[in-house]
């Protein structure tokens, strides 16, 4: 069995060598004979799967002239490691390499993904079968909804009143959930990944310990984990999910073509979601990666050589294939990393050994077509690759399918035309730079070099990029070739190719509408970029205008934010229209995820990374930037505009070239860079305004080397030079190497949770302060309220699909919790006095009507609150008052009227659960009327009692008859008794006679003979209120706290 | 009683996008107006220098973001403000409007020891522009119905009426620093929320007793 490999320091204590060869060593422990009884403890339950044994085989990697061996294969049987030894010798061919350290680094990338292979082999039916116990088990022991599919479960501990308690942590997409039973006492813990505010993993003396904080401010510790990292990750993971979840308001929902993709190649394990959940992790790395759009999924990966023609070598690395690409990354220590859209390719085949050259050994060689730049078609050769056959097979089928879609591509000529009149600004507005001759020289030096490049390592997108390419990159891109470098660096050019002609389209579109966004983007076209000639002019501005308006079409979700305007406008300096449009779209959705939504959350996650890397990098200014108050303040503008609003732009341009080729983590390496810098001028700052200012300054003053500039200037004033950009560039370049990707993904998670909590806070006391003036609950019992919805809330999301909400709808902060019919009738239920009864759900149905003012099938939380409290806190007068209106036309229908059965209850929750539906059923029968939906509309408005003085309706006999019967179910089961029940039949016969007397009256006063029995409203509330009991039944104050803490309950 | 120290003075401003709130500032601690300015992004910040009954005091003016969105940001600039200026232009109906939520924002997030009594400036800008569209009775009805809210019509660009109004501002400012002074007796309220745990230090060490 391969194992991924280990450092062994010492390889001979308790092993005895069995076989050596140059690069492998196999070995037995000293005391463990053969045909050991261990092996059969490997079979059997899921438990021991994950228990370790001590292997007695095991083999060895080491080169000749290093002291360091990797333990890379051990083994129970001496067969089964001979099996593994017999594989080395015959399918590593080693020789290839020239020296050592890339035989080590051969062997253990080989190792590591014939371990992950295996992982995916194991067929383990045992194992999907005991899964299956174990997610029937979950749901038993949990009182969780039906539809939440359990990921991973895991033996450990919890610390319980400083006493572990050793039981299984199970881990599903909504929850985390731990149950042990132990001595006779159960422990059973469930919390919901949108709950957690804090996950922490540290190292105790005993075990790694996984310690949850909630949003109750409590703490739950697990430890005793035998993988607590791929625990904590997974962990990670599923609670980054929930927040996105929060953030965007899209759910996880299982990616069903991976489902058809594990039947066809890879046995099923042990559950579906992770494998799933380990897909789009994988999947996002590649992207990330490779700069890829979105929506590529990743096929493949794969061990191979790229030969590289410029310097006739081959470099070890990774062959990744998706739908639309096939990607290189060198695994040595240079970096090489090649792209490849596979509709660029023409023919891909088997190249022919070649005689006495093993380095091409299965091969395969990429024919890319033919373009105007070159002579003959590029084309690149891949080595070493293993599975070669299984790997063309998967490449072939991705080619056919590419085939079929491959037809709308075509369409691409027709729009290229259109733009190309729309020229980068720099071409209309010269700034006087462009005539000075030394500047010239320099870019034209730039270009030769450039040129050189291109001539080696290719000029499209599939360019080798390697590391001579980063330091190109980091003394500025020459003006001239930006626009199209900046593309193909950042991956805008994917989604631009993929997408002819959709600019234009929205362009159009954005002409002929108005929107909030619209209006926006109008204030701000003149305070983008107010410095340079082209937004003096009405061609520039212009373009911006299209350019932002065409973004906010395409993406109503962002619509909008200040400081894309900035970036939009610096951009257009350089690129056509189109090609900014796909630039600024590029940054928004995928370089800068979530910065420019409508609460900038990403920024602030970002800025939270920021402070993690001050603390990390340059701990003495973090301790000064603490002192004075500026964590958190300083560098808002410096990730949403990616410097271009605080330094001149010609010098912050030179950050954005480096950022669209190296990504995100440049605004860091910038701002440590910007910091560190002036880590003594901040020492002396006295307060925050000092240190801002002083920073302030120094951004205004950075000037770029290569324009010669002597002076610079902001708003018309002089400014003195602080730094060049060029050396701030390579400051943070060399100092902060180690700020990678994969860093700041890890920080963004716990930030994320952060933000994302805190803004959740703060909502929900929004919520309960705008509601408290409303008077039907306390502040507390609003919270309360609040709570409960919010812990059902991601659920009701799932169920209903409920679109997200654009960014340019300003809403009240209630109106984000929407409550459907079955989560409405459960509170109310419990809270309410009216509903204690088995004809609840007549009343709780025409509740819900009543209150759902938009007719949408979903009370907002105010409605909500409105339903319950008018029902059981507010006097009860008006609780009366709502019982007689509850019965009134078209709340109860004539229809319902008639039925003796009462039809809802009995079809029970389930037909009720879609209230939305079954309101529109009765439309179609008729039954609501337009008029009826007005008079709906008045009943509505007599809910706001405090400011309507409308009177209520009279009520007809029959109403009348069911609004006994209501009354008497009312105290049905309560253990009011006999006495009540009398009561009850006394006030209903003096109704009945006063609808009599009514009558006869307006048949007197009206002299005529057709009027109907009646009474009225406060007809009805004086008689009841002469029932002292009632009075006391309907009128209880709700305990909402309680109800809520059964309801959590049961 | 030693020689007085130099008292700091926050004062924040707030208001709707492109409502003038940077030209504002910039009139009145540079003398001069640009229509060269930049959405302000996050937020942006000058000092000053000034004389307040016979006390100098240092001004340090925080210009926050207009767009709604960067509405929640604001808590990190709020807290520890002695002045809140709402400025809306008297061209735009719906920036007025805006005012009342930027007030309740702003007493939410600064949460000042006395909301009630809290100084508030209210300027109404560009009062150079022809098309007015917010009359001066009607932003004053507003003022009074809030405990009577010192109001000031500007024009940033012609300059009209900024140093009054920032001197009202300085003053009230002031006379709020005062009382702040004697509630920093009490320990801060712990505030469990992520992101704005950090304890400001100015203006507190201005106490010479």
């Amino acid at each position: 069995m391969w194992v991924n490999p280990k450092e062994v320091l010492i390889p001979n204590t308790f092993w005895q060598n069995e076989k050596l060869s140059v690069y492998f060593l196999l070995q037995h422990r000293v005391g463990h004979g053969q045909g050991n009884k261990l092996s059969s403890l490997l079979v059997g339950t899921f438990d021991s799967f994950f228990e370790t044994k001590p292997s007695p085989y095991r083999i060895l990697h080491q080169t000749p002239s290093s002291e360091v061996y990797y333990e890379i294969a051990c083994a129970l049987t001496e067969s089964d490691i001979l099996k593994d030894w017999e594989w080395l010798e015959n399918n590593l061919n080693l020789n290839i390499f020239e020296n050592e350290d890339d035989v080590t680094d051969f062997v253990r990338c080989k190792i590591k993904s014939l371990v992950a292979t295996n992982v995916s082999e194991t067929p383990d039916e045992d194992n999907s079968e005991s899964f299956k116990d174990a997610s029937i088990k979950f749901h038993r022991l949990f009182n969780v909804s039906r539809d939440t599919t359990l990921v991973c479960y895991y033996a450990c501990s919890y610390l319980k009143n400083k006493l572990p308690r050793r039981g299984w942590l199970y881990l599903s997409v909504e929850y985390l959930c731990f149950h042990s039973y132990l001595l006779g006492i159960e422990d059973k813990i469930v919390v919901r990944w949108t709950d957690v505010i804090n996950l922490d993993k540290n190292n105790s003396m005993l075990s790694d310990t996984i310690k949850v904080t909630t949003r109750d401010k409590r703490e739950y510790r697990f430890f005793m984990f035998l993988h607590s990292s791929d625990t904590f990750e997974l962990m990670k993971q599923l609670v980054n999910l929930a927040m996105k979840g929060i953030i965007n308001d899209v759910w996880f929902n299982k990616d069903h073509n991976l489902l058809l993709k594990v039947n066809k190649y890879v046995p099923k394990r042990q559950s579906f979601v992770k494998r799933d959940l380990d897909a789009r992790a994988m999947s996002e790395t590649y992207r990330l990666l490779f700069r890829l759009p979105l929506n590529e999924k990743l096929d493949g990966v794969t061990n191979a050589t790229l030969y590289t023609p410029y310097n006739k070598k081959h470099v070890f690395g990774q062959v990744y294939l998706s739908q639309n690409f096939m990607c290189f990354n060198s695994k040595t220590t240079d970096p090489l990393n090649v792209v490849i859209p596979l509709c660029d390719v023409s023919q891909v085949e088997k190249l022919e050994p070649i005689p006495n050259d093993q380095s091409f050994d299965n091969s395969i060689i990429i024919t890319l077509k033919l373009t105007s730049t070159n002579e003959k078609p590029p084309f690149f050769i891949f080595s070493q690759i293993m599975e070669r056959e299984f790997f063309l097979k998967n490449i072939s089928e991705i080619l056919g399918n590419l085939e079929t879609k491959s037809i709308s591509k075509f369409q691409r000529v027709d729009s290229i035309s259109d733009s190309e009149i729309k020229l980068p600004l720099r071409f209309t507005f010269r700034m006087k730079e462009h005539d000075n001759s030394i500047i010239k020289i320099k870019q034209r030096a730039k270009e030769v070099e450039w040129d050189l490049y291109f001539k080696e390592h290719g000029d499209g997108v599939s360019m080798y990029k390697t590391k001579e390419l980063v330091k190109m990159v980091l003394v500025g891109i020459p003006e001239s070739l930006r626009s199209n470098l900046w593309l193909k660096f950042s991956g805008a050019y994917h989604d631009m190719v993929a997408n002819p002609g959709l600019y234009n389209e929205l362009v159009n579109i954005a002409s002929t509408t108005k929107s909030i966004s619209h209006d926006e983007i109008e204030r701000d076209l003149h305070r983008s970029l107010p410095e340079h000639p082209a937004f003096q002019s009405e061609i520039g501005i212009n373009a911006l205008r299209r350019v932002l308006t065409a973004y906010a079409t395409k993406n109503p979700q962002i619509g909008y934010c200040q400081a894309m305007n900035i970036i939009a406008s610096v951009l257009l300096i350089y690129c056509t229209e189109e090609e900014a449009f796909w630039q600024l779209a590029c940054i928004c959705e995928n370089m800068l995820p979530d910065y420019y939504n409508n609460k900038v959350v990403g920024a602030l996650v970002d800025q939270g990374v920021m402070d993690n890397l001050i603390a990390n990098h340059l701990p003495f200014i973090y301790d000064i930037l603490s002192r004075l108050g500026l964590i958190q303040m300083i560098s808002l503008s410096w990730f949403l505009t990616i410097f271009l609003s605080v330094m001149p732009y010609q010098s912050a341009i030179y950050i954005v070239d480096w950022f669209f080729f190296d990504g995100a983590k440049v605004i860091f390496q910038v701002a440590l860079s910007i910091l560190e810098m002036n880590q003594k001028r901040l020492a002396c700052c006295r307060d925050d305004g000092e240190a801002m200012q002083t920073l302030c300054n120094y951004l205004s003053g950075i000037y770029n080397e290569e324009l010669e500039q002597s002076e610079l200037y902001k708003d018309g004033d002089k400014i003195e030079r602080s730094v060049s950009v060029q050396e701030l560039i390579n400051n943070g370049y060399k100092k902060f190497k180690s700020v990678n990707s994969k860093n700041i993904e890890n920080l963004r998670v716990m930030n994320r949770l952060k933000v994302v909590q805190s803004m959740e806070d703060g909502n929900e006391k929004n919520i309960v302060r705008s509601l408290v003036p409303d008077n039907y609950f306390s502040s507390d019992e609003l919270m309360d309220l609040l709570k409960f919805v919010r812990e059902e809330v991601v659920s009701v999301h799932k169920r209903t699909h409920v679109q997200p909400l654009k960014a340019e709808t300003p809403i009240e902060p209630y109106e984000s919790y929407r409550i459907d019919f079955y989560l409405f009738e459960t509170m109310f239920t419990v809270i309410s006095p009216l509903a204690k009864n088995n004809g609840a759900s007549n009343l709780a149905v025409r509740l819900f009507k009543l209150m759902d003012m938009n007719d949408d099938g979903f009370l907002n939380f105010r409605e909500l609150t409105a339903a319950l409290g008018l029902t059981s806190t507010v006097d009860v007068t008006i609780r009366l008052k709502m019982l007689y209106l509850l019965h009134l036309s078209p709340l109860l229908s004539n229809d319902l009227l008639s039925s003796t059965e009462p039809n809802i209850s009995e079809s029970g929750a389930e037909y009720a659960s879609d209230a939305a539906e079954y309101f529109n059923a009765n439309i179609s029968r008729g039954i609501m009327c337009e008029s009826n939906l007005n008079d709906l509309k008045s009943l509505r408005s007599v809910t706001n009692w405090k400011h309507s003085t409308i009177c209520l309706p009279s009520m007809s006999e029959d109403r009348f008859v069911a609004l006994c019967k209501t009354m008497y179910d009312l105290i049905e089961n309560s253990a009011i008794d006999q006495e009540m029940h009398n009561s009850i039949s006394k006030i209903s016969a003096i109704l009945l006679e006063l609808g009599n007397l009514n009558k006869e009256e307006s048949n007197k006063s009206e002299n005529q003979n057709n009027s109907e029995w009646f009474i009225n409203a406060e007809q009805f509330v004086a008689t009841a209120l002469t029932v002292q009991k009632l009075v006391e039944f309907i009128g209880a104050r709700a305990n909402v706290s309680q109800a809520l803490h059964e309801l959590r309950n049961n | 009683m030693a020689t007085r120290k130099k008292v700091l003075l926050k004062v924040i401003i707030l208001g709707d996008s492109s409502v003038g709130k940077t030209s504002l500032m910039n009139q009145y601690v540079n003398k001069k107006f640009t229509n060269q300015y930049k959405a302000t992004i996050g937020a942006d910040f000058l000092t000053k220098e000034v004389m307040v009954d016979d006390r100098i005091v240092t001004m340090q003016i925080w210009d926050t973001a207009g767009q709604e969105r960067f509405q929640s940001l604001g808590v990190a600039f709020y807290r520890g403000a002695d002045c809140c200026v709402l400025v809306f232009d008297v061209t735009s109906p719906g920036s007025f409007k805006s005012l009342d939520g930027w007030r309740d924002e702003f007493l939410i997030q600064a949460s000042p020891s006395d909301p009630d009594h809290f100084p508030f400036v209210v300027l109404g800008n560009k009062v150079d522009l022809d098309n007015r569209a917010v009359s001066t009775k009607r932003a004053q009805q507003w003022c009074q119905s809030k405990n009577g809210l010192p109001y000031f019509e500007t024009s940033a660009k012609e300059a009209v009426n900024v140093e009054q109004a920032f001197k009202t501002i300085a003053r009230n400012a002031l006379a709020q620093e005062s009382d702040v002074e004697l509630y920093n007796e009490f320990p801060d309220q712990i505030k469990l929320d992520g992101g704005s745990t950090d304890n400001r230090s100015s203006g507190s060490d201005n106490c010479a007793c």
